[in-house]
């Protein structure tokens, strides 16, 4: 099924690039961020997938990963969608246009990682506090040793599954 | 004529709130009664689940599980652990799938009693709601049977469910069940056909079925608007295939489809139908294992995973990869109420604030599951 | 009162002596006094009934702890309110935020002098009677806008403002059903219309009785009353979940208390009026006295707390089209109908069927 849907994007759009990553237990395709949104209009009115289950960012090592859910409630079916973005310069098209639901989604991607969305209405932090400074879900991420006051006691976090830490 | 001017009100419908929904904050914008607009913010429960999800290991997080929502905590128990048994291909046995279903449905029947309890109480009718927990203090009864916990139950496991059913369990659950059918009945003549709230919720912020897919609703929310979707048909999971439940969808025939109304009764027709759920999985309750032979020290291969589950509140997606290391690498949560948040700034418009406060009730927002 | 008043200067010759001006204002003071202290324990226990009634209506038990069934609950809470820090927010009205309370309190108290609790005791027995009781009891407007204003809260105001709108839409039909009793009494004073409802054998001459304009009447009012007095389904001015405490939101103590004392008296109220127009007053079957008009408003007290742990509370708009739309078009109705009821059958009482 995924394969019909990757062919039928590489007709839609012939000089993007776009991978199939045929994994188990579920392939993904990877596209540009560039076309993300067109790639997003094309499934929800012609492929039939307008519920947005999830959009989520990723931190690899070599760059951020954006990776979106898309589910067909006519036909139950579901497929994932995957933008890398480099990490120097974070900064895909937001899909809000298309799913409106995505406005809350990638407000929490961009405050967690520090990823932009061109085109959300309105990207500032969601969960944490306004003042907050740095993104926490990056591998690379340093507690800050107080907020307002409230001292951090420890630096970083404790691997409990080391034998003296318990 | 500029001595005369209408301004319109900026007001905090503060983080503590009496309503039961957890701390919320809304900043309103209104001119007297009718809001111009609902910016929400949350955050105030936000514990930083998934950033602790990349530091302990895959057993270890079960008990965080439980307070991504703790009115369902059984649903959010299964959700995680079903995501990693597809990853590794876990086969778990037929008796803790059966025993997952009957008390993943029980823990439906509990959060649907305060759904509806809360959102009558919201609108002053303040019996109801504690009609409503005398109900649900004999299932925390019931679950305190099968696992000691009354809230945060922390029962499953990776592979099955942490105890076996103990004596005198389906006895006491049967009781239950043939006292509580009746109940939803009283509670329908005292609240859901009652002409106030009758007026107060019917035709109150219809939200249609274009819009609701739009904004991911989920859950009974979705249902309401009239879209046919229940993960436990559409997508099924554990053993519903073999079960045979009817899915309640929005009609329209209490007012319009989609609005206050409507929700409110999908929860209640859903626990009617979780009761027969309930009464088949003792029927057809198999002998066997509870829990599959699973690893102490659990190192998943390498790969990626979305499952999804259908909590009480939506679809509770839990998006995980894994570096064949012990701890996962990434694990994103996508709950029913934080969608149902996102809906709030684009249909509060033009209602009043007695309706905004109708529709958060009927959405059934919970805060940890937006906060996470 | 004022027979006492003179039977006891008449008795006793020392009391001639005093001048007329301060015998009598000394004996105002004194019988004010113990009014405020009948309407003060009669608050207090209204109080604790209501949370008993509320909690076995909630299948739970309500205060059963201080005291024998936990009725010396409200002196506990009383105290406890008193020992309160008096918290005045700093950009609030001092004046008017201390004084808003009293008001509310002044208002619902002055209503008590002309209750007919006997063919004797009335504090006063107004030729004006009931028409006294539903001007005096519209100070409480006044009060509460001033505690919404004072407060410097847009939450207290918002609260004070629906709760003007709300208690000045309700006094129409409210007026209006009060003017079919007074049509069919032909007196304003309390204690005449319930002497027009004596005899019948204790029951059959009550005003609800007379004819159905007067029974429609009794509903038409006492919803209306319901609303005046801020209790649910007409609660939104306190609404809790929606306005945390409305205009008492900024409240703390004792001045918190007495919104709230004001409140619990006015059931005792609504419950006196009714009983005195419609329901006979002291009068009923075997002998009549002050404890048929004890239990008849001790029961609609209990009526009143029966329909607010029921209902749920109306949205202002639904609140003001029932007022305008069903309330005042019925009252209306019965206002002719009562009119041309007693042109056509005058002298009759039990629906026109007995002379």
């Amino acid at each position: 099924m995924i394969v019909e849907i990757f062919e039928s994007l590489r007709a839609q759009f012939p000089d993007a690039r776009m991978e199939l990553k045929e994994e188990k237990p579920y392939p993904w395709i990877f596209l540009q961020s560039e076309i993300i949104r067109l790639v997003c209009g094309h499934l929800k009115t012609v492929s039939g997938f307008g519920y947005l289950s999830s959009l989520s960012g990723v931190d690899r090592a070599d760059c951020f990963e954006i990776v979106y859910h898309l589910t067909s409630i006519g036909s139950k079916k579901n497929i994932t969608l995957k933008v890398r973005v480099a990490k120097n310069s974070p900064s895909v098209e937001s899909i809000e246009p298309v799913y409106p639901s995505a406005g809350f989604f990638e407000r929490e991607v961009f405050e967690m990682l520090g990823i932009k969305f061109e085109g959300n209405k309105d990207l500032r932090r969601l969960l944490l506090p306004e003042d907050w400074q740095g993104y926490p879900l990056r591998k690379d991420y340093k507690y800050p040793a107080e907020y307002h006051g409230i001292i951090h006691e420890r630096g970083g976090s404790v691997d409990r599954t080391k034998k003296g830490n318990k | 004529m500029s001595l005369l001017k209408t301004e319109t009100m900026v007001i905090n419908m503060g983080p503590q709130h009496p309503s039961t929904h957890g701390v919320l904050r809304f900043i309103l914008t209104t001119d007297g009664e009718v809001i111009h607009s609902a910016i929400p913010d949350i955050g105030y429960l936000h514990r930083g689940m998934e950033k602790i999800a990349e530091q302990i290991t895959y057993h270890q997080f079960m008990p965080y599980t439980d307070r991504i929502d703790y009115l369902a905590s059984m649903n959010c128990n299964w959700g995680y652990a079903l995501t990693v048994e597809r990853l590794m291909g876990i086969e778990v046995p037929r008796r803790a799938e059966f025993i997952r279903v009957l008390v993943g449905e029980l823990n439906r029947i509990a959060s649907h009693l305060i759904a509806v309890g809360a959102m009558g109480s919201d609108l002053g009718a303040f019996t109801p709601f504690l009609h409503a927990i005398r109900e649900r203090e004999w299932i925390n009864d019931i679950m305190e049977m099968v696992c000691g916990v009354r809230l945060t139950f922390n029962y499953m496991r990776i592979g099955g469910v942490s105890y076996d059913l103990p004596e005198g369990f389906m006895q006491n659950l049967t009781e239950f069940l043939d006292y509580f059918e009746p109940k939803v009945k009283q509670f329908n003549d005292l609240l859901s056909y009652n002409k106030i709230f009758v007026e107060r919720t019917s035709g109150v912020v219809p939200i249609p079925a274009e819009k609701a897919i739009g904004f991911s609703l989920a859950g009974p929310n979705l249902r309401a608007s009239g879209v046919q979707w229940d993960l436990r048909r559409d997508d099924p999971y554990s053993v519903y295939r073999e079960l045979e439940f009817e899915v309640p969808v929005g009609k329209g025939e209490y007012g319009e489809t989609g609005d206050c109304l409507e929700r409110y009764m999908i929860r209640i027709n859903e626990m009617v139908e979780s009761i027969g759920i309930i009464r088949q999985c003792i029927r057809m309750m198999p002998d066997g294992e509870r829990i599959a032979k699973v690893p102490r020290v659990l190192k998943p291969p390498a790969g990626e995973i979305y499952a999804r589950t259908e909590a009480p509140r939506g679809e509770l997606g839990f998006y995980l990869i894994s570096d064949g290391s012990q701890k996962p690498y990434r694990l994103k949560i996508r709950t029913g109420s934080f969608t149902a948040m996102s809906i709030i700034p684009d249909v509060a418009q033009g209602c009043l604030i007695a309706d905004l406060v109708a529709l958060i009730g009927s959405l059934d927002l919970i805060a940890p599951e937006i906060d996470r | 009162m004022k027979e006492f008043a003179d039977i006891i200067r008449n008795a006793l010759p020392v009391f001639k002596s005093i001048p007329d001006a301060l015998y009598y204002g000394i004996w105002m003071l004194l019988v004010a006094g113990a009014l405020l202290g009948v309407v003060s324990v009669i608050a207090g226990i209204t109080s604790w009934v209501e949370r008993r009634v509320a909690g076995r209506m909630m299948s739970r038990f309500g205060p059963n702890r201080v005291g024998p069934q936990g009725s010396l609950q409200w002196i506990a809470d009383g105290i406890k309110c008193l020992l309160k820090e008096d918290l005045i927010p700093a950009l609030a009205d001092k004046p008017l935020f201390r004084l808003a309370p009293y008001i509310v309190f002044a208002g619902m108290f002055a209503t008590w002098v002309v209750f007919p609790f006997s063919k004797k005791i009335i504090v006063a027995d107004l030729n004006i009677g009931i028409l006294y009781v539903l001007a005096v009891s519209s100070l409480v407007v006044i009060g509460i806008l001033m505690a919404g204003w004072a407060s410097n809260n847009k939450w207290s105001l918002l609260g004070a403002m629906r709760a003007v709108a709300q208690i000045v839409s309700y006094e129409v039909p409210s007026v209006l059903a009060v003017l079919s009793v007074v049509l069919v009494s032909g007196t304003l004073s309390m204690q005449g219309i319930v002497e027009h409802q004596r005899g019948g054998s204790g029951v059959l001459r009550w005003n609800i009785f007379h004819d159905p304009f007067l029974f429609i009447a009794f509903f038409v009012f006492f919803i209306a009353q319901i609303a005046e007095g801020n209790r649910t389904p007409f609660d939104l001015p306190e609404a809790e979940s929606e306005l945390v405490a409305g205009y008492s939101t900024e409240y703390s103590g004792m001045r918190f208390v007495m919104f709230y004392f004001a409140e619990w008296a006015n059931l005792f109220v609504i419950g006196a009026v009714s009983s005195t127009l419609f329901f006979g007053g002291w009068e009923g079957p075997f002998i009549a006295g002050i404890h048929w008009f004890i239990l008849k408003s001790c029961f609609f007290v209990f009526l009143l707390m029966w329909i607010r742990w029921t209902l749920p509370r109306l949205r202002v708009d639904q609140l003001m089209t029932l007022s305008w739309k069903y309330l005042t078009p019925f009252a209306f109705v019965c206002l002719v109908g009562a009119a041309a009821w007693i042109l056509f059958l005058p002298d009759r009482y039990f629906m026109g069927m007995l002379k």
